[in-house]
This record gives C-alpha cells, sequence and structure tokens, in this order.
C-alpha cells in the first residue's frame, strides 16, 4: 500500500486523493457592518473543507467534500456536506454526474470557497454575493456535460443542470430576507426545480475565453413578520405578529464574463441581469398583485503576477438592487485593492483595501447610522494541500 | 602590457561567458512522451496543450490520461512556455480547481527523471516531459 504525500497530491494511495483547505479572514470597516460585525471589527470570516476522491480508473469517480464556513451569524462552523457525487466520463465531450454537487452560474464561482484559488479576499458582490453563496452550492440532482473540440473554432464547454437547491433556514439567503425588512425570521424556505446552463468558449486566441450562463427557479418562503397594525388593547387588529408568504416566481439569472490571460496578466469583467416577480402576502390569503423586478450588476478587473510570490489585483464592482429604483440605499459601488503573498505552495496571505459607496446588501454601524461613503480593511490567511 | 591585456580579456571573457550562460540554460530543449498505448498520431502540440489545461483526459481509443508532471525541474517553466502558453501559477491554479472540484486527479508529480520516464513506460495512457538529453526509449515521442 504506498500513500503518496506532496503538496499537491495530497494523500493518496493509488486512485484514492484527499485534499483540505482553511482560511481564516478579518474584516474592519469604516463605518456600517458588512457581511459581519465589520464595525468594530471581526475574524468571524472563514472557510474549511476536506475533500475525498476515488477514480476507479474506468472513467467512474466519486467524491465528497465536507466543509464548514463562518461568516457573521451565517454558517457559524457548523459541518456539511458541500457536495459528494458520483461522475461517469463516457467521452471528454460527454459526462455524467448526479449527485450533491458544487455548481455555479459565473466564471469563478464554482471553488468560490477555496480562498487560495482568488486573487481577492472578497470577491465582487456584484456576482459573487458571499452571504447567499449557499444558494449556489449544494445542488442535489443531476448534470451533463462535456468539452467538444472544435479544433480551429477552439474548444466549447457545456454543463446542463437540473437540481434542487439545499439552502436551510440558518442560511445567507434566510439571513438576507431578514435583512432586507420587513420579516423578524424565516420559518420554511422551498425552492421549485432549478434549470441550469454554462457554457464557456475557448476561443482560438490564446488567453480568451468567453461565457455565458444561465439559471431558472422559483422560491417560497414562509416567515414570521410583526403586525404592524397591533394594538394590545384593540384584538380586532390581529394578532402581534403575522405568517407571511414571499412567493418569487419566473426568478431568470443569466450572467456572460470576458477572460483575457496575457502571460501574468488577467483581465476579466462579468455581467449578470436578474429577473423575478415577487409577491408579499399573509399566508392563507391569496398572493394579490407580483412585482416585477430587474437588476443588473457587473465588476471589471484585473490582477498582475509580478514575482512568483507576490501579485495584486483591482476592480470595480457594482451591485444593484432594482434596476428602477437607483439611489445610495439601492446600490453598492466597490474599488478593490488586493496584494497576495504566496508564502509557500500551500500558504497565502492577502491584505486588501475596499472604498464603497451605497449601502445596499450594509447593515448600519454600532452607531445606529449608516453611512453612504464608507471604507473595508480586509486580511487573510489561508492553508490547502 | 601583456598582463593589462590580459586582464582585460579574462573580464571580457567572463562577461561573455555571463551573458550566455542563462541562454545556454535556456537553450536544453523539452520532450513530450507517452505510453507506447498512445497512438503516435495523437501526440500532437495541440492535443498535449489541451491535456495539460484539463480540456482533454481520454485518448481517441477511449483509455484515461495519466498526467505527470515535473513541476520543480529546470524545464518545466520551458515546457509551459512551449506547449501550454501559461504561467507556472496559472497551471498550478488551473489543476487546483479541477482538483477541488472533483472533476479531477491533479497531475502525478515527479522529482526525478528516471522515476518519471518509468512511470510513463509502464503506464498505459500515461504522458509526460523531460529535457531532450534524457534520452528515453521504449515511449513514443512527440515529434
Amino acid at each position: 500500500m504506498l500513500i503518496f504525500i506532496s503538496p499537491f497530491n495530497g494523500f493518496a494511495e493509488q486512485n484514492v486523493r484527499i485534499h483540505g483547505f482553511v482560511s481564516q479572514g478579518y474584516l474592519k470597516s469604516s463605518s456600517n457592518n458588512f457581511l459581519a460585525e465589520t464595525d468594530k471589527g471581526t475574524f468571524q470570516y472563514n472557510d474549511m473543507g476536506l475533500n475525498f476522491q476515488y477514480f476507479t480508473g474506468d472513467k467512474v469517480s466519486i467524491g465528497a467534500q465536507l466543509g464548514a464556513r463562518d461568516l457573521g451569524d451565517v454558517g457559524n462552523d457548523k459541518v456539511g456536506v458541500n457536495w459528494v457525487y458520483g461522475d461517469y466520463k463516457w467521452r471528454d465531450w460527454l459526462g455524467f454526474r448526479a449527485g450533491i454537487m458544487k455548481a455555479s452560474s459565473t466564471l469563478y464561482g464554482e471553488n468560490r470557497d477555496v480562498d487560495s484559488l482568488h486573487t481577492w479576499i472578497i470577491m465582487p458582490q456584484s456576482l459573487y454575493n458571499e452571504q447567499q453563496r449557499d444558494a449556489s452550492q449544494g445542488l442535489k440532482g443531476i448534470s451533463l456535460y462535456g468539452n467538444i473540440d472544435m479544433a480551429s473554432m477552439g474548444m466549447l464547454k457545456y454543463d446542463l443542470r437540473m437540481a434542487d437547491l439545499q439552502v436551510g433556514l440558518d442560511s445567507g439567503t434566510a439571513q438576507t430576507i431578514i435583512a432586507s425588512g420587513g420579516v423578524s425570521s424565516v420559518t420554511d424556505i422551498s425552492f421549485d426545480t432549478l434549470y441550469a446552463w454554462s457554457l464557456r468558449w475557448k476561443a482560438p486566441i490564446d488567453g480568451l475565453q468567453v461565457g455565458a450562463d444561465g439559471a431558472m427557479t422559483g422560491g417560497l418562503f414562509q416567515a414570521i413578520s410583526p403586525n404592524p397594525y397591533y394594538d394590545p388593547t384593540n384584538p380586532l387588529f390581529g394578532p402581534e405578529t403575522l405568517n407571511i408568504s414571499i412567493d418569487t416566481k419566473e426568478v431568470l439569472s443569466t450572467s456572460y464574463s470576458l477572460e483575457y490571460v496575457y502571460r501574468d496578466l488577467i483581465l476579466t469583467t462579468e455581467w449578470s441581469i436578474s429577473d423575478q416577480k415577487v409577491a408579499y402576502y399573509v399566508t392563507g390569503t391569496p398572493p394579490g398583485s407580483y412585482t416585477k423586478t430587474k437588476a443588473t450588476s457587473y465588476y471589471f478587473s484585473a490582477s498582475y503576477r509580478f514575482l512568483d510570490w507576490l501579485e495584486m489585483g483591482t476592480y470595480y464592482s457594482k451591485s444593484v438592487a432594482d434596476d428602477d429604483e437607483r439611489g445610495p440605499d439601492n446600490e453598492l459601488k466597490d474599488i478593490c485593492l488586493t496584494t497576495r503573498f504566496d508564502i509557500t505552495d500551500n500558504m497565502t496571505f492577502k491584505l486588501e483595501a475596499h472604498s464603497m459607496k451605497g449601502t445596499y446588501g450594509v447593515s448600519a454601524g454600532d452607531d445606529g447610522s449608516l453611512d453612504d461613503s464608507w471604507n473595508l480593511f480586509g486580511a487573510k490567511v489561508s492553508y490547502n494541500f | 602590457m601583456n598582463m593589462k591585456h590580459s586582464f582585460k580579456t579574462i573580464i571580457l571573457s567572463l562577461f561573455v561567458f555571463g551573458l550566455i550562460s542563462p541562454l545556454w540554460a535556456m537553450a536544453e530543449d523539452v520532450i513530450v512522451i507517452a505510453n507506447k498505448s498512445v497512438p503516435q498520431s495523437s501526440l500532437d502540440a495541440d492535443i498535449v496543450k489541451k491535456i495539460y489545461v484539463g480540456d482533454i483526459s481520454i485518448w481517441p481509443d477511449n483509455t484515461t490520461v495519466v498526467v505527470t508532471i515535473m513541476d520543480k525541474s529546470d524545464f518545466h517553466e520551458d515546457f509551459l512556455t512551449k506547449y501550454v502558453s501559461k504561467s507556472k501559477s496559472q497551471f498550478k491554479a488551473t489543476w487546483k480547481n479541477i482538483m477541488f472540484s472533483g472533476k479531477g486527479p491533479y497531475p502525478k508529480q515527479f522529482d526525478n527523471v528516471d522515476d518519471l520516464i518509468k512511470f510513463v513506460t509502464n503506464t498505459t495512457g500515461a504522458i509526460g516531459y523531460v529535457n531532450a538529453s534524457a534520452s528515453p526509449a521504449d515511449v513514443i515521442v512527440l515529434k
């Protein structure tokens, strides 16, 4: 029995591979609270995972990853299954996966939990909403995928998925619903079947890749909301709290990406358009009218590796809640500057600064105020094997 | 006068040698080798590139590609420049992405040319790269 231990072979016995990662971050904002209690500074920002893969040698593989994360009130280091699936690759152009999968409708989302795979500490929130990361991972279903070699026209990669979203009541998605106002707690979350697709075209031009992704689903959230008409002296105005339903339907999210890599320079832009219809109503009553919303978000980024151990990058990101409702409380603009140090092949350290404008997805600071213009500082160390 | 001339000659020689030394080091060629189970016609530069960026993992005869690397060697960067068009860090990131998403194993790493040649010789579907001076036998070589 041979056990191979090397930086990236992890622990390997013949066709069994074990890999892992752990990252610990620190966030501090000049005002407001963002993602966690950043106003006073927080270490509640970490990720960890251990994955196991077995390759049978006849094009079948089985793998699983256990992981935990902490981001303020989200995760709290509770260990869970990130993904576990079987994979049969019949040909390079056709494979089949089934199980609980990581999936992403963005260029870099599939491994966003592995800090050492990114330049940034906080990925552009316009497309990589950190609080709602759980909605794009742990998809339970099936996937057809492949790489189609188009010879002089490059390579076309595709991934078609049909799955159920696994989003719990302690998830970031639930926290986002509460933070959006109007509800004090979420009591149930259910999603329609998700249909998603990813296309990546590696163009004949060296380093150029174009992508298009999409996802369709709907969701029904049950929540508790304070009754605005409640009067303890008059029962006619109803109980102190109400059971509320939030019904989102015809949710269609599309994103487009462009990446160009030239030696140690990486230039990327991604755009996301999200359409949905939403209705809020007291549970047990008819939904009433649905409000249609559309939100377009995007970012531009550039990174350059100066030395084997030094990489720097910058991005401009704009997150929008609703294209028809502009203003600082419905937007978040972010200019980021990052420096990444590769201490060893397996360890990285990053320092990052953000200049923010807007308060979309942002909570009031410890003094109760919500500032339109504020800054965020981050530091993170990560290890992987 | 002669000593002054000799001194200048020595300095000039050292300078010229210093210039050509890195060129000499860069001039060592890298060759791609594969197990004899791989048809010679399947081994071209385009396919090698696609294998080493993870886009191809099955040979035309439906056997699995077994990828090997010598990422600590002097010629690893030359190989990446010549065949893969990626920097060392980008190459590493590409395979770590594949590895951490469960879509494939990280290439098998070797520190010793002889060990790599032995592995490629004895493993169906294996592919690797070595310095040309290694002159491996019992493998097919990218022409």
